[in-house]
């Protein structure tokens, strides 16, 4: 290393290096950061008036985000005004300045009797600063509404006139983004005086980036979901709505619609949860004022305008025109925040429901109109618990029981008549028991188990942990079976007929008699350990790594297969034994096992290096061939056959597993891959999904996803049948049992599929206090499902 | 306040590669310093920030912890022990690129560090809170500049080290035709904007806020070594 020194610290002495930040001393730039607080500067000093270009400052009145506001005077035309800068101790940032000047340019060509006017912008001695008028009584609306509580019309009547205020700015091309009952003044003669449009956007000016993604802008308590998540596109004319939704909220409560103990806990709510009805308040007022706060832009009023009429028309006592949520209507927006949760419901369900919302408010309506709303709310929940139980039937008969046993919950928690109840709760019961469940768990105090495999017998399930070491249960018992305690492995696998399994790591390749643990044969590898795969007669195994090679292992012949600059990450036998696909990097070649030597023709592209491109059927085989775009090759030609191009859904380009029909391509991302048809969407595969399954009849897939779900999928339906775990750190692994038979299987012949991953000391939300992998944390390391008698005896 | 790790959305995975972007050099520094080649420091870092972004490590950083530089370091040290082998393999493979900004500079960098700084975690420390210090000046020499006056930064930066220096008050005034009472006034905010805005800064690299000032001190320390 080389010193690079040119002076020294005029302060210190020290040498300045070249990277001195600014031509800065670094030590005295850290010394500056401590010691006492530059004194803040006091405008004016108190009981003092301090002038300030053409202004008295008399005294300071608010402090918000950006600025500071004084009571002053102007001399010239000696007249009282509001005059705000930015706070005392920032100065002018680029962010804020900009934010600064395009509230005034906003405020300054607005003209509306319930908007504060602007009256002068300008800088003086290095800060920047402008005028307004001074509101008289220096009081909120909040503070006028605390003397007019249940006094509803007139607190509509006020919200009204500042919507009406709103929808001026909107028509001018100028958004508020933070209405709160702070910002809205009450002037005894004038009523609501909407200011600070600190935040505000000229809705055709570009976004020069003052939204930056993690820059959260407005006030935690009322701000729009779409405003939490710094969404600068998604805010609009209803975001404004939102926010008069939540000043009306306050103003009729006494609090606004969410609070927390910190602002992340506030906007949590407010994207999460939905608001408490205000209660005391007319039901027609609670309508109004619940439908501003929608999650959703699309369901708010379309106008801060529509909204002032709807209020007018509650202050002269005329109907609404907002009409209250149905049950149906309260579940299908819920379900839509929340689509993982609905994924359980399953989500044709909801669709289904969805197709029935119109019938049944029509309908409803229509019973309104003529009977009365009592009848016609008992009347609508009896027809609800028919639709849940109708849908349980449909379930049920579609040989989906999970579905079918939630919807008769369902139908049983919705009805108030005991004898329905009780019939669904039987149903559910019923249909409860042929769904598939857990029944095994096992157990790896070695941590995450991030790859399973099972042997063809299924009495030995083997693992392979994230640190690259082995783990075999007997999956008749549940306990481990080790060959050796230290079992460093890179990558094991199964012999077809289950009597050993290979393993590497350790500088050898070894074949390890099952159940006796006796070494068999060893072969020894150079550079990392290497990936390895068994052919379907069990003679062959390919070993990857830096020199890959094909090793029969009952004559203990070797044949090295072509170099390539990286290890092959993937290597695969075809079903019938006779291909091999080896994948080294961002190219995927086949040659025969017989002579692999030389690929069968030039390598093909494999673009995402986690796409794990393979076989289908023993004359194709899938690869993603550039970004977002798979495509299906011919094994023995590497002629593009079939490409599939998806470019809206992000991930759709990473394969993951092919059935062994060759159907079905799984992807890192939905949609999956179903040949005959291009593109389908399993509803619900998750979110990035890690490893997928088949099992060997195609009649099922599992999949193990970093959203933390795995999933049981008949094909070729596709709609979910389980989610079978729930994980901290995202699925790792999962595989489907060889056993064959239909699916639905029969009741206590089921099938298997295990998935591993970090165990929780405590389950805490999404994203809990998982320790790192080298705390000596236990891991759990699969679990099993669904029935099988094998285990359950 | 380690925010990125925590929030699923867009945003979220925004803030945390502003994070690894804006400490990349630190982390290759360190790499270095335990002896790797430049091209393999270079491939290393990012497989690392790679995977780290990935897996979203920072998703299960400790709560006790609570410290991105802690947990960076620990991070990187558990990465050069396990996955050195197959990170050699992937070799910059595709996937998703985390480049510093200043890359191709990191070695030039990294031979300029000085001779006394001699283990890699010294390395490491001293090159993060460096980075701190230079990303919060820049934001600073940013707003100040801010509402056409290029030159205010430029002329009272020697006002954040020294008031008793080259430079007095008064000619500050007169080189931006300002009276002396307005250079105090705006080198005073600037001077509580630099320790907000390093506070700031630290913010986003400790879990709880309580700790900023506990890494503010010991940043200062690793500055005036």
């Amino acid at each position: 290393m080389v010193s690079n020194i040119t002076q020294n610290c005029p302060k210190c002495g020290r040498p300045l290096s070249a990277r001195a930040p600014h031509g800065l001393c670094s030590s005295c730039l850290a010394g500056s950061l401590l010691g006492p607080e530059p004194e803040p500067e006091l405008f004016p000093e108190p009981g003092g008036v301090r002038q300030f270009g053409d202004y008295e400052l008399i005294e300071e009145i608010a402090r918000g985000g950006l600025g500071v506001v004084y009571r002053a005077r102007q001399i010239s035309l000696n007249r009282p005004v509001a005059l705000k800068m930015i706070l005392a101790g920032q100065i002018a940032g680029r962010d804020s300045l900009r934010m600064f000047q395009r509230e005034a340019r906003a405020a300054a060509n607005l003209h509306h009797p319930n908007i504060v006017p602007v009256f002068e912008i300008g800088e003086h001695e290095l800060q920047d600063y402008f005028t307004m008028r001074l509101v008289p009584g220096g009081r909120t609306i909040a503070d006028w509404a605390a003397t007019q509580r249940g006094n509803w019309r007139i607190l509509a009547s006020a919200v009204a006139q500042a919507a009406r205020a709103v929808a001026h700015a909107h028509a001018h091309g100028v958004l508020h983004r933070d209405l709160k009952p702070s910002n809205i003044l009450w002037d005894d003669e004038a009523g609501p005086q909407v200011t600070d449009f600190g935040l505000a956007k000229l809705m055709d000016e570009a976004d020069l980036g003052l939204t930056r993604s993690h820059h959260v802008m407005g006030s935690p308590g009322y701000m729009a979901p779409e405003q939490t998540g710094g969404r600068a596109a998604e805010i609009t004319t209803a975001t404004d709505v939102y926010g008069l939704g939540a000043v009306l909220y306050e103003l009729l409560t006494g609090q606004p619609p969410f609070s927390g103990t910190s602002s992340v806990e506030t906007m949590r709510r407010a994207v999460e949860e939905m608001p408490a009805p205000p209660a005391g308040v007319p039901v027609e007022l609670q309508t109004v004022c619940l439908k501003c706060l929608a999650k959703a832009r699309e369901d708010r009023y379309p106008s801060a305008a529509a909204l002032a009429d709807d209020l007018e028309r509650f202050s002269r006592g005329e109907p609404v025109s907002a009409v209250r949520l149905t049950p149906v209507q309260a579940v299908w927006r819920w379900a839509r925040r929340r689509p993982q949760i609905a994924t359980l419901i399953g989500l044709t369900a909801v669709t289904f429901i969805l197709g029935t919302v119109g019938v049944t408010w029509a309908w409803r309506k229509a019973v309104v109109a003529g009977r009365g709303e009592a009848f016609a709310n008992r009347q609508a929940t009896s027809t609800i618990v028919d639709l849940y139980t109708q849908a349980g039937l449909t379930a049920a008969r579609d040989g989906e029981p999970t579905r079918a046993a939630l919807w008769f919950a369902k139908a049983a928690e919705a009805t108030s008549d005991p004898s329905v109840r009780q019939e669904n709760l039987v149903r559910q019961t019923v249909w409860r028991q042929e769904a598939p469940t857990a029944v095994r768990a096992f157990e790896s105090e070695i941590g995450p188990v991030s790859r399973l495999s099972w042997n063809r017998t299924q009495t030995a399930l083997l693992g392979v942990t994230r640190d690259l070491r082995g783990i075999v249960w007997q999956v008749a018992t549940g306990t481990r079976w080790l060959p050796r305690p230290d079992f460093k492995i890179e990558a094991a696998a199964w012999s077809y007929h289950a009597s050993w399994f290979v393993s590497s790591g350790d500088g050898s390749v070894r074949l390890t008699e099952y159940p006796s643990g006796r070494e068999l044969a060893r072969v020894p590898y150079r550079g990392i350990p290497p990936n390895l795969a068994v052919s379907a007669d069990d003679q062959q195994v390919v070993v990857g790594g830096n020199q890959p090679f094909i090793w029969t292992v009952t004559t203990g012949n070797v044949k090295p297969l072509p170099s390539a600059p990286v290890p092959p990450r993937v290597l695969q036998f075809s079903p019938d034994g006779t291909l091999l696909l080896v994948c080294p990097g961002d190219r995927v070649g086949v040659c025969t096992a017989d002579a692999p030597e030389q690929f069968l023709f030039p390598p093909a592209n494999c673009f995402d290096r986690t796409a794990l491109p393979g076989f289908l059927g023993n004359t194709r085989f899938y690869t993603s061939v550039a970004d977002e775009v798979i495509a299906v090759l011919d094994a023995r030609t590497g002629a593009t056959l079939e490409r599939y191009t998806n470019s809206l859904v992000k991930g759709g380009g990473i394969p993951r597993a092919g059935s062994p029909d060759g159907r079905f391509i799984v992807n890192q991302g939905t949609p999956a891959i179903d040949r005959p048809a291009g593109f389908t969407d399993f509803p619900t595969l998750g979110n990035a999904v890690e490893q997928a399954d088949f099992s060997e009849d195609s009649s099922l897939l599992a999949t193990a996803s970093y959203d933390s779900i795995v999933q049981l999928v008949p094909l070729p339906g596709g709609h979910p049948v389980t989610k079978v775990g729930w994980h901290q750190e995202g699925a790792l692994g999962v595989a489907i049992s060889p056993e064959k038979g239909s699916w639905p299987p029969p009741r206590r012949e089921g099938r298997w599929c295990g998935s591993g991953a970090w165990a929780a000391r405590r389950f805490r939300g999404r994203f809990p206090s998982a320790a790192p992998p080298d705390s000596g944390f236990r891991g759990m390391g699969a679990c099993s499902c669904p029935t099988g008698s094998r285990i359950t005896n | 306040m380690l925010q990125a790790g925590r929030d699923e959305s867009r945003s979220g995975a925004e803030a945390l590669e502003e994070l690894c972007r804006t400490y990349w050099y630190p982390i290759y520094g360190y790499i270095r310093g335990r002896g790797y080649s430049a091209e393999d420091a270079q491939d290393l870092v990012q497989a690392f920030f790679e995977r780290f972004l990935e897996k979203n490590y920072l998703g299960s950083v400790n709560a006790e912890r609570g410290k991105f530089r802690s947990f960076l370091l620990a991070s990187v040290n558990h990465f050069l022990s396990n996955e050195l082998d197959r990170a050699r393999a992937q070799k910059r493979g595709g996937g998703q690129a985390i480049e510093s900004l200043d890359e191709q500079d990191a070695e030039g960098r990294y031979l300029r560090e000085p001779v006394e700084a001699q283990t890699p975690e010294s390395l490491f420390e001293r090159a993060w809170a460096e980075t701190v210090l230079a990303s919060v000046l820049n934001r600073l020499r940013e707003e100040s500049n801010a509402g056409g006056r290029p030159d205010r930064f430029e002329v009272l930066k020697v006002f954040l080290v020294d008031d008793k220096g080259a430079l007095s008050f008064a000619e500050a005034a007169v080189q931006l035709s300002v009276t002396e009472a307005s250079v105090k006034s705006f080198v005073r905010r600037m001077r509580m904007r630099y320790r907000e805005l390093f506070r700031e800064e630290l913010g986003k690299t400790v879990e709880d806020p309580a700790q900023i000032e506990e890494e503010l001190r010991h940043l200062v320390t690793v500055l005036q070594r």
